[in-house]
């Protein structure tokens, strides 16, 4: 077997299944929804080349565009600049010797089980204006004039539902940094205390360097899921109420399948992709760094 | 370049496959399987079949008809948004099942007929005598001479329905004019109950209402703008957007009701927390279900110049009725045709007995209904003009921009006159 594996073509010959699913149910579909992109067409009859015509809607006559690529940004910075600090905040509490921090963390892990829509229509119900808990809660608590539309008004409809998505996965993170954290030898931080460096200090100088590799992966991923957000969006408000919480991938899906402009829809497609692998790869950039070893 | 249906599966699954695990449901896609299915059965050949109703006559209806055609049924409901969705991509991968309803209007059916999926039902229409059971008009004959769709629906049209105990707790009675309206607005607001519930998230419950405005100020205003014999910003429509305003400043619908769901709407007004419901007669059986002796309905009320028996909106048009189509892919084209047929009339049957008019002979009886649907039967029969809902005239793309027009009028994102000025330039375009 081991002389078997050491023979490159075998290897190869392993690797084909893969490598052919691989094409057929991802390189391939890319490369055909970019022709597309370059077509008018309704997804029936038959298409006709239009350039890059789509292209030049989207980026000058479309307004709504703008707004969901504004949209799918506030994503993005939420879920690194909130939801990452959060989810580290937490891993950091229950990481400590505590106790009750096993159920600490399952609590906060909990929400992540759930599926996307289940947590969305439960939110739906807790925001809802008329029967909704939150506003309920908030009359209760004196504070009734805080109360809101949440999710029918377009000031708040976007931040309502950027706290569901921070709600749910903010477990997900919490996991992968505890994970990582779990990995950090103790002695470290034993040798740091006899220095005089504890709580932030020992943080800043051990937790967050041996983490680094860590951190990369969750930022990489939160950007990754932020601009693919959909489902949260699509259930929660549909992009609504004008506009003012639409994504690009739900306006991807609204263009192609609601509207039948199937060419348009495939240009916000290949937009989308090229804005993650090009975000992507400028993180991957800015966040390496030299291994650290202590 | 590329093998059409190849494109579009492929296509589909890189647009889809980010974001539709949520919508497909549990409803699996028979359509790849249908083959070995049909190998499989010794004695009896399915038919698979799709319907967005939800009224559970519709199930009782196809299983009475599998049984008269002699096919094991496969029905599966889905839930009406995600029907098109989940139609609409079946249609452009052609994976569609093999008996599917249609939502009415052009904008769904155009694509259906352009798509070359379905099979024309002459033959079957006639080789069973069937077709002979259609009143006249009712079957839509195409430009090719083909009949490719069976009614699955009557004309159902936009009513007003209202809570008879809220009304009454109110001491005001059922509006009969827009200062009636008004009034009644003004009092369940005092009373800290919502007067109208309206599902603005899907967009369409709120388009409807303002083409039914529009009508009740001049009922020839669309057909003569959408001709081009008037325009979109004259008076009528003006007017009917100054009342959408009107009604919105005066908290006439429930707090943020620009994101609520239809159906979460719906779930207000049964449940006594509005006074009333714009909707479609459609409901009639799942409303009265649900409330009793307490659903109220009336025409929807003389808003503008024309009478309440002048006009009504309708959500079909003798063009695009509601419909069951046939998957010409089918492996059991000729059963399926048969069945879809069956079960028109079958569920006209079950018109006919709930005392609506009916799209075809019945020897069924009325049975006594509701005061409620007996007014309604008596009011539509009156009506002097049913005007087909904008949305299903015009095509997809021009019809959500419609759409999203009028939840900016909702929204009080632009005035009535702006309003207008962009729906004379979006409708232009739809001539």
């Amino acid at each position: 077997m081991e002389k078997a594996l050491s023979n490159k073509k075998i290897i190869a010959l392993f690797l084909l299944p893969g490598l052919i699913v691989f094409l057929v149910f991802y390189f391939v579909p890319i490369v055909m929804t970019a022709y597309y992109s370059l077509q008018d067409w309704d997804g029936i009859n038959p298409m006709a080349f239009i350039g890059l015509d789509n292209y030049t809607k989207m980026f000058t006559a479309d307004k709504s565009f703008w707004q969901a690529v504004w949209n799918s940004l506030a994503f993005l910075l939420v879920g690194v600049l909130i939801q990452l600090p959060v989810s580290f905040g937490l891993a950091l509490l229950v990481s400590r010797r505590m106790k009750g921090r096993k159920w600490f963390r399952n609590i906060y892990f909990f929400p992540v089980v759930m599926s996307t829509t289940m947590v969305s229509l439960l939110w739906v119900k807790i925001y809802d204006p008329n029967i909704g808990m939150l506003n309920t809660l908030m009359e209760t608590l004196g504070l009734g004039a805080w109360t809101g539309a949440w999710l029918g008004d377009t000031k708040t409809a976007l931040l309502s539902v950027l706290i569901v998505t921070t709600w749910h996965y903010v477990g997900y993170n919490m996991l992968i940094l505890f994970a990582g954290m779990q990995g950090i030898p103790e002695q470290y931080y034993e040798a740091a205390k006899l220095d005089g460096a504890t709580g932030w200090k020992a943080v800043r100088h051990i937790t967050f360097p041996l983490l680094s590799d860590v951190l990369r992966i969750c930022i990489v991923l939160n950007v990754i899921y932020a601009l693919k957000t959909f489902e949260s969006v699509y259930v929660m408000t549909n992009g609504g109420p004008l506009n003012s919480t639409t994504v690009i991938a739900l306006k991807m899906f609204q263009e192609a399948f609601l509207k039948q402009n199937f060419g348009y829809g495939s240009a916000l497609a290949v937009f989308m992709v090229l804005e993650c692998l090009v975000i992507s790869w400028v993180l991957n950039k800015v966040l390496t760094q030299e291994k650290i070893e202590y | 370049m590329f093998g059409k249906k190849f494109g579009v599966v492929a296509a589909s699954a890189a647009l889809v496959s980010v974001m539709l695990t949520s919508c497909g449901g549990a409803e699996a896609n028979n359509g790849g399987t249908q083959g070995q299915e049909a190998a499989a059965a010794d004695s009896k050949k399915s038919v698979t079949l799709w319907i967005f109703d939800a009224d559970p006559m519709y199930q009782s209806a196809a299983e009475a008809a599998a049984a008269e055609t002699g096919v094991e049924l496969k029905y599966e409901y889905i839930q009406d948004e995600t029907y098109k969705t989940k139609l609409s991509v079946a249609l452009a991968a052609n994976e569609l099942p093999d008996v599917f309803q249609q939502h009415a209007g052009k904008s769904f059916r155009t694509p259906v007929l352009q798509s070359k999926t379905v099979a024309p039902l002459n033959d079957t229409l006639d080789s069973t005598g069937l077709g002979a059971q259609f009143l006249d008009n009712q079957l839509v004959t195409e430009e090719d001479g083909n009949i490719y769709s069976v009614p699955s629906n009557i004309s159902t049209t936009l009513v007003l329905y209202y809570n008879k105990k809220l009304i009454s707790e109110l001491g005001a009675a059922a509006p009969a004019t827009w200062e009636d309206l008004q009034s009644l607005v003004k009092a369940a607001n005092d009373k800290g109950v919502i007067p109208i519930a309206l599902g603005g998230k899907e967009r369409w419950q709120a388009d409807l209402l303002y083409d039914m405005l529009v009508a009740r100020e001049d009922v020839t205003a669309f057909d003569k703008a959408i001709k081009g014999e008037a325009k979109f910003t004259d008076a009528p429509f003006v007017e009917a957007a100054n009342k959408v305003t009107t009604l919105v400043e005066s908290n006439a619908f429930q707090k943020g009701f620009l994101g609520s769901a239809y159906l979460d709407a719906q779930e207000l007004f049964k449940n006594d927390k509005a006074v009333m419901w714009v909707d479609g007669s459609f409901n009639f059986s799942s409303l009265s279900a649900a409330m009793g002796d307490n659903l109220g309905y009336i025409a929807f009320p003389k808003t503008g110049a024309e009478d309440a028996l002048s006009a009504t909106i309708g959500f079909q048009n003798a063009e695009a009725p509601y419909s069951l189509f046939v998957n010409n892919s089918s492996a059991n084209v000729a059963e399926a045709k048969e069945f879809a047929i069956r079960l028109s009339l079958k569920l006209n049957d079950e018109f006919v007995r709930k005392g609506l008019p009916g799209y075809a002979k019945s020897e069924v009886k009325s049975e006594s209904q509701n005061a409620e649907l007996s007014a309604y039967a008596a009011d539509i029969s009156q009506t002097v003009k049913t005007q087909a809902m904008w949305f299903g005239l015009l095509s997809a793309d021009v019809g959500q921009e419609y759409r999203d027009l009028t939840q900016a009028l909702y929204g009080g994102q632009l005035t009535a006159e702006e309003f207008t000025a962009q729906l004379e330039t979006l409708l232009r375009t739809a001539e």
